[in-house]
């Protein structure tokens, strides 16, 4: 090769890479008695020889142009006399080598569109992998504007988060490339349709734009914009697009749902922290202690189905005022039912301090009064127990709202059933509450309880009753009343184990004392 | 919980069975709610009711009150022993009028 000749690209192709199939052609023309056959470049420098070493022609000899792509790159010299056949096969070769050129460049682009097309393909499966452990948004709008300029050859790649009254979140790469006023007329159209904006004023650093939405069950939660693609956007492109707005789609989706998911959690483990504290501030409602009263012993003790219950006690002790009792139980379930029972109980206690020398009927019935509305509003009833006891005669005042089960035991006879003889309270406004009383000397039991433990439930369903009530008072009435108490609840126990406590079990048990 | 409802001239009598309780008081008292809307004379028949508990008795009750706002009443009617024995302990067998047969019930309006 002489050094001033200026080989270019496709000589360079011939002479490398077809070098045999050049020779080849060169040994056939000096088989038939060519003294050389030459390659020289455009401007007729001599570029190769065969034979080698040859001096190259000076004689004019037969010449054809070497043409590619339209251009003159060379030219083929034969040292032979010029004739028809001479001319027509050294144009054939001329053709020939031109379409070798062709065929070469041809496959170096598709060698080079496939390596292009491999790059893509491993720069899109990054972008899936590497938002794939994101789950913050603003990270994964960054990681996706990021990695997608790997795959889309674009100057700016923006996310735009669609957010309410326009608190959209803008994510471009490179950063601040377009301007927020042009970025707000682009984003102003409300359909979210996919496509081309490629209308821009001269002025304009944006030349093509190519808007994409990503949705998100069914809604548009995104929108992908594409700007400035050299090649303008064509089938490959709008496919490339479309696939990460896809993979965009699916990791978005992740993300919308696990925040969603934070906030429900937050709110259940607030609900949950609010239940805790009504279930202490329920606690310390019910008499932290038993009271002693001459002549009698006490026993008390509640036990909640669930954290927060309709059953209460009370123990009220005014100046000057006979020792009394309550026992209750809010229908239903739940909080609403905490709520009212919170209520009745101070409202009964705050008769029973305030009314002077007032028996257990007369504080039921200015209760029911005061609550009846409440009750109404609620939709719910209360039922109640009230008693009192005079030392002095050794008997017990009591009013029944619809309490039951209330087993009284004499000292010296069998336990039996004490029925309530009026309807709960809130059921009607004006019930006039009766006033009962019973004998109460030393030995003798007053049980009163609420219906979870009458309707305390075995694992084959059936319920505890009134009957075993009554025989296990009989069994235990000669123990204290706390004894009495600790057997009662063991027995519900015992009953009910494997099956839940469904309602609350509140037990109060008074015993005569000497 | 199984829940029919018939209407007898101007009375609507709503059938429930079963197991009464907590857990399916809302459709109960939306049931009776739907009814209240055609008529205030309402008579429940708990023929099939084995147990009730005291969520169920509060919509009972809540019902009659809104009954009697609307000039009408609720009867209850054919209460199987268990339920009979928790009307008459807990005394709402004065506040809500009980019947043997429904149309005992029916027709006392």
């Amino acid at each position: 090769m002489l050094a001033e000749a200026n080989i270019s690209p496709e000589l360079s192709t011939l002479l490398m890479t077809e070098r045999a199939a050049v020779a080849a052609l060169a040994e056939s023309w000096l088989a038939q008695g060519a003294a050389s056959f030459s390659i020289h470049d455009a401007e007729a420098n001599l570029v190769a020889i065969w034979p080698k070493d040859t001096p190259p022609p000076v004689v004019t000899p037969h010449r054809i142009r070497l043409k590619f792509g339209g251009r003159v790159v060379g030219a083929l010299w034969v040292d032979m006399p010029d004739n028809d056949i001479t001319r027509q096969r050294l144009r054939a070769d001329a053709l020939l080598l031109g379409r070798v050129l062709d065929l070469e460049t041809e496959l170096e682009n598709m060698t080079s569109d496939l390596v292009d097309a491999l790059d893509r393909n491993l720069a899109f499966q990054h972008l899936n992998q590497s938002m794939r452990r994101l789950l913050d948004m603003p990270t994964t709008l960054e990681k996706l504007a990021q990695e997608t300029t790997h795959v889309v050859n674009v100057e700016v790649i923006f996310v735009v988060l669609h957010g309410p009254a326009r608190q959209n979140l803008v994510i471009q790469h490179p950063p601040e490339a377009i301007t927020q006023a042009v970025l707000n007329t682009v984003l102003d159209d409300e359909t979210h349709s996919e496509r081309l904006l490629d209308d821009f004023p001269a002025s304009s650093t944006i030349r093509n734009l190519y808007l994409m939405p990503i949705t998100v069950q069914g809604r548009v939660v995104a929108t992908m914009g594409f700007a400035n693609n050299p090649q303008g956007f064509g089938s490959p492109e709008k496919k490339q697009i479309k696939a990460i707005a896809d993979v965009a789609s699916a990791q978005l989706e992740k993300v919308i749902l696990y925040e969603e998911n934070l906030v429900k959690e937050r709110e259940q483990a607030h609900m949950e922290a609010e239940r805790q504290a009504a279930a202490k501030i329920q606690t310390y409602l019910l008499p932290q202690s038993v009271p002693a009263i001459n002549g009698l012993q006490i026993a008390a003790q509640s036990i909640q189905a669930r954290q927060v219950g309709g059953d209460f006690y009370d123990f009220i002790q005014a100046p000057g005022q006979p020792f009394t009792f309550t026992v209750g139980d809010v229908a239903g379930k739940g909080m609403p039912s905490a709520l009212l029972m919170a209520n009745t109980q101070a409202v009964i206690r705050s008769r029973a301090n305030t009314i002077p020398m007032s028996a257990p009927g007369h504080i039921i019935t200015q209760s029911n009064a005061d609550l009846y509305d409440s009750y109404t509003n609620a939709a719910r009833f209360t039922t109640a127990f009230v008693g009192q006891y005079d030392s002095g005669l050794q008997c017990l005042s009591y009013a029944s709202a619809g309490q039951s089960p209330v087993i009284y035991r004499p000292y010296d006879g069998w336990a039996r059933l004490l029925p309530a003889p009026d309807m709960p309270l809130g059921v009607l406004a004006d019930t006039v509450f009766e006033n009962r009383q019973i004998a109460f000397r030393p030995g003798d039991v007053l049980v009163v309880a609420t219906d979870g433990f009458s309707e305390a439930s075995s694992t084959d369903g059936e319920l505890f009753g009134y009957d075993r009530l009554l025989e296990l008072v009989d069994q235990c009435a000669l123990a204290s009343a706390a004894e009495i108490s600790a057997r009662l609840f063991q027995a519900i126990g015992d009953y009910s184990r494997g099956h839940a406590q469904d309602d609350d079990q509140t037990l109060v048990v008074i015993k005569g004392a000497r | 919980m199984e829940i029919r409802q018939q209407t007898i001239g101007d009375v609507i009598v709503v059938a429930f069975g079963e197991r009464f309780d907590a857990h399916n008081v809302n459709e109960a008292r939306q049931a009776l709610d739907l009814a209240l809307q055609t008529s205030a004379q309402i008579v429940v028949d708990l023929g099939d009711v084995n147990f009730m508990d005291s969520a169920a008795l509060a919509v009972l009750v809540q019902t009659m009150k809104n009954c009697r706002q609307g000039g009408g009443d609720l009867r209850v009617c054919r209460l199987q022993q268990p339920v009979q024995v928790i009307f008459e302990l807990t005394r709402l067998d004065k506040a809500l009028k009980i019947f043997s047969s429904r149309d005992d019930a029916v027709t006392s309006f």
